[in-house]
């Protein structure tokens, strides 16, 4: 028994932990990109969101219910923020008797979780008529798809069981940013041949914008909105350089004249999963068509 | 390493208990001896002296590593996970012999699902640093105040963990990941928050 002991131990001794990688660079593998970056390194998300929203804000009641849910999800889950979401301007319908004093519902809170960085990294809201969840590290699909689950199913599916759904929508911006010294040249990130690209605007790498929309209907019940909205950004003195903003975002309509009614019993959280799961794969071929190869492969967009 | 644990543990004779290598008197089932050994084995690493070290502090990971309690808290840091996930991606086109020692080129499927991981355990509040093993794994060491556990991705579905500074020692080898949720019992392994609220 004894010998059987030392042989474990030294099969372990003669392995070891070798942290050598951060010592070696790779030999003779070229950038994807020469002048541009994209703003995360290994990819170019500066933010991911998902949101739901329904038809008719919820009551009171309702409101709290899904307040408490969420709070109890959130806290362990590291969102250690919570802020009163903006009212906006207050409505008047009528006139008020002089000293008459109109408190407006609350309208729903911010989530915030906060890296050591000192940077909000996820940010969760829970507004009177849905919810919305945004990532700022954004990582992969699947672990992004699981903190909106634990933080948005309970609510959801609270507010599904009395209001009509009314949207999904889901959406990334990606950012590269210039990091040569010449002039930039954004047709190393963009390709000239996007459909998205308005004919000619690209050619010039001062401020531009080209922004597209237009619908589509995947199922009888759903009529998808497609927005790409690409953005052309000016460095400026202070150091900030150049910068390439890609917005893509899908919203999947629901109750909309041209489409069947959907049946709110089917309207639970995998519902909105599957069409989240829909949303996520149209995004990366939105991206996909506007990317040069070199850009596609710089952020590993498969 | 620990599916070599396994291996061995599969060739090794049975026996209802073993005698510790360290104390004789103390006798150990098959799981208690490989965290022992494991334990001594990281201490051995640390010391260089090839020899069991009596009375050893808690082992910490790769000499050459960063201390994660070294950066003042007032410091402003990038965020860890997107740093694992560059080195993670930069050490996927290693070749064979990277190290000039004969480790085999990561699998680069295997990082893939690694930086996956990585996504699942950001939220979690670990200090976290990305590397990979002798074996060309990778391998991810944690952190969090005076706990400490490492990750080592063997597969594109599977790893093997361990966590040490709780109230008792984790582990466990050949956990399934399918990479669509944290394993829960990673999950339970990890220290809980502080779920003090920010004013």
């Amino acid at each position: 028994m004894r010998f059987e002991c030392l042989w474990w131990y030294g099969t372990l001794t003669a392995l070891g932990y070798a942290d050598r990688a951060a010592q070696r660079m790779t030999r003779g593998a070229m950038a994807a990109l020469a002048h541009w970056r994209p703003v995360r390194d290994t990819h170019a998300i500066q933010s991911a969101q998902l949101g739901v929203q329904f038809g008719q804000p919820a009551g009171d009641v309702l409101f709290r219910r899904a307040d408490a849910a969420v709070s109890k999800q959130a806290h362990p889950a590291g969102f250690m923020e919570r802020q009163p979401l903006n009212a906006g301007p207050f409505p008047f319908p009528f006139v008020l008797p002089p000293g008459a004093i109109v408190e407006q519902a609350e309208q729903g809170y911010v989530y915030g979780r906060r890296e050591e960085s000192g940077g909000i990294a996820e940010q969760f809201t829970l507004a009177r008529d849905g919810f919305k969840y945004e990532q700022f590290l954004y990582s992969r699909w699947a672990p992004f798809r699981e903190r909106a689950a634990l933080l948005m199913s309970s609510g959801v599916e609270q507010f599904a069981g009395v209001s009509s759904l009314a949207t999904i929508t889901s959406g990334y911006v990606d950012v590269f940013e210039f990091s040569g010294s010449e002039e930039p040249d954004v047709s190393e990130v963009i390709s000239a041949d996007s459909p998205f690209v308005a004919g000619g605007s690209h050619r010039s790498s001062v401020l531009w914008h080209t922004y597209s929309g237009f619908f589509e209907y995947p199922d009888p019940a759903t009529r998808r909105l497609i927005q790409v909205n690409i953005d052309v950004l000016p460095g400026d003195p202070s150091g900030k350089p150049h910068m390439i903003k890609i917005v893509t975002q899908v919203v999947d309509q629901f109750g909309q004249a041209e489409s069947a009614p959907l049946d709110p019993e089917q309207v639970d959280w995998a519902f909105i999963v599957n069409h989240a799961d829909e949303q996520h794969q149209r995004l990366k071929g939105l991206l996909a068509q506007v990317l040069t190869p070199a850009a596609a492969q710089a952020i590993s967009l498969a | 390493m620990f599916d070599i644990l396994a291996l061995l543990a599969q060739t090794a004779p049975t026996a209802a208990a073993y005698a510790s290598p360290w104390d004789s008197t103390k006798l150990l089932t098959r799981e208690q001896l490989r965290q022992v050994v494991i334990e001594h084995a990281k201490r051995h690493h640390q010391s260089g002296t090839g020899l069991p070290i009596e009375g050893a502090s808690s082992p910490t990971f790769a000499a050459s590593a960063l201390s994660v309690r070294e950066a003042p808290a007032s410091v402003a840091r990038p965020s860890d996970m997107l740093s694992a996930m560059k080195r993670l991606r930069a050490m996927s086109k290693y070749g064979d012999n990277w190290d000039g020692e004969g480790a085999p080129a990561p699998d680069a499927a295997v990082v893939e699902a690694a930086i996956t991981l990585v996504g699942f355990l950001s939220p979690e509040g670990l200090r976290m640093r990305a590397s990979l093993d002798a074996e060309g794994r990778p391998l991810l060491l944690l952190s969090q105040g005076e706990e400490e556990g490492e990750v080592v991705m063997t597969s594109p579905t599977t790893f093997n963990f361990a966590w040490f500074g709780g109230l008792e020692d984790q582990g466990d080898i050949d956990v399934i990941f399918d990479g669509n949720h944290l394993p829960s019992t990673l999950r339970d392994a990890l220290p809980k928050r502080d779920l003090a609220v920010a004013a």
